[in-house]
């Protein structure tokens, strides 16, 4: 029987060598697409674990930024000017409207440190800021 | 016999033969009725080539039917051979034998030597080598009554394979030509296979890059990174939203709309903004484009919100 069908069996094995060999190159395929997606979604991750890190947690520049801010105001509006390794309370009083804009816009919002609160009260024409933070 | 021997009982194949009882494979020997046969000094080294010769050099011998050829070699010359495959397995149908039941077939011609003294093939016939072809003759024409036993040592060296292909729906040049073309194509979906492989190292090389590039994170699960991640995502997009929510601020405080308080911390914010009623209006409106939830007193404006 198999002699009878020798020439059909003969395209029958190259059919199971095609198919063997399409399942391989469509496998292949679709293990290249999941690694480029995965890959790509590592190395980022990754790139943005190390960015933001450095960013806000291992800037070392920051107690140097908010000692400038010290040396700009007058003893007397410095109420309290904690800072630490890793983290700073600071409470500012008796600042103007400019100083307050000064201190609020180009320092605190502009340096990378982490805003944990941060409180104004208005007292009349002056105002009270107090800054919790980290870094 | 074992599975690996290929060698079947050997039959005799002639008009008068035998009708065959029992169904197992057999080789054939075919006597003169059953082929043409021709022998020629050919300038071929093989018998594939000796082959595609015999049709023009057995022309004159056969008449208009198909034939299939066979060639091999005797001393210096080549013996060619001509046989009605058809005509055969018809005739072997007849005599009880199934075709495909047919291993190899001989020519009794391919062993001549063997038929002096002649074969009984019964008790009218007899095979016998005249001149070197062996030829079928009455018996009352044979001068002895020493005849030869025909058996296992009378089997050539060179056999051919019983042809049955030409019962298949493909003959053998388009299944070839087919297996070919289907095998091309294989060989190319393999080839892409493997570069699609190759890319997937290349890829495995740059994450190994990226993990030499980062020490601290190197050793880390997926699952460790994917929580440093959020956590630090966390940090940074709450840091980005206060800073967003100050500029806004800063956009809403002029001379004369001041603040009261504000305080803000990393999930809500509160803020109290005094104006006249002109600048009130204005200040709404704008704490409405920002998306401020607004809560406005006579000449306040109290904003609140969650990060």
């Amino acid at each position: 029987m198999l002699k009878r069908y020798q020439n059909e069996l003969m395209v029958l094995m190259a059919l199971i060598v095609l198919a063997f060999s399409m399942s391989y190159k469509l496998s292949s395929y679709n293990d290249l697409k999941m690694q480029t997606l995965e890959s790509a979604k590592f190395i980022s991750i990754m790139d943005d674990i190390v960015t933001m890190k450095k960013l806000w947690k291992k800037n070392k520049t920051i107690p140097n930024k908010l000692e400038e801010i010290k040396s700009t105001l007058a003893e007397s509006k410095i109420n309290k000017f904690e800072i630490d390794k890793k983290k700073a309370h600071i409470i500012l009083q008796t600042l103007n409207g400019t100083e307050l804009n000064n201190i609020l816009g180009k320092k605190i919002a502009s340096i990378p440190l982490q805003i944990k609160e941060l409180i104004i009260t208005r007292d009349g024409d002056n105002y009270r800021l107090e800054l919790k933070c980290k870094w | 016999m074992s599975l690996l021997d290929s060698k079947k009982d050997m039959l005799l194949v002639y008009l008068d033969m035998p009708y065959i009882t029992d169904a197992k494979p057999y080789d054939l020997m075919l006597t003169p009725q059953f082929y043409i046969h021709k022998n020629e000094k050919l300038p071929v080294k093989y018998a594939h080539s000796a082959t595609k010769l015999a049709p023009a050099i057995l022309d004159d011998l056969t008449d208009d039917k198909t034939y299939n050829y066979a060639a091999a070699k005797d001393g210096d010359e080549w013996m060619l051979f001509a046989y009605d495959m058809e005509k055969i397995e018809s005739f072997l149908q007849s005599k009880g034998l199934n075709k495909l039941h047919i291993n190899n077939i001989y020519f009794v011609q391919q062993v001549h030597e063997k038929f002096d003294p002649a074969v009984s093939l019964d008790e009218k016939s007899s095979l016998v080598d005249a001149n070197s072809t062996v030829v079928m003759l009455p018996k009352s024409m044979i001068v002895t009554d020493n005849f030869a036993n025909f058996n296992e040592s009378f089997r050539p060296n060179k056999s051919f394979s019983f042809d049955h292909s030409h019962n298949s729906f493909l003959s053998k040049t388009q299944s070839i030509s087919l297996s070919v073309l289907i095998l091309i194509i294989s060989i190319v979906y393999i080839l892409e296979g493997m570069r699609y492989q190759n890319e997937i190292s290349a890829l495995d090389t740059k994450v190994s890059d990226a993990k030499e590039k980062y020490p601290s994170l190197k050793n880390r699960s997926n699952l460790v990174l994917e929580n440093l991640y959020n956590t630090n995502y966390k940090i940074d997009s709450t840091q980005r939203r206060i800073r967003e929510r100050l500029k806004d601020i800063g956009q809403l405080t002029s001379k004369d709309s001041k603040i009261n308080s504000l305080k803000i911390d990393t999930k809500a914010y509160e803020i109290d903004i005094s104006a006249n009623k002109k600048d009130l209006k204005k200040l709404k409106e704008y704490a409405k484009v920002k998306k401020f939830k607004i809560i406005s007193k006579k000449n306040t404006l109290l904003l609140k919100g969650e990060l």
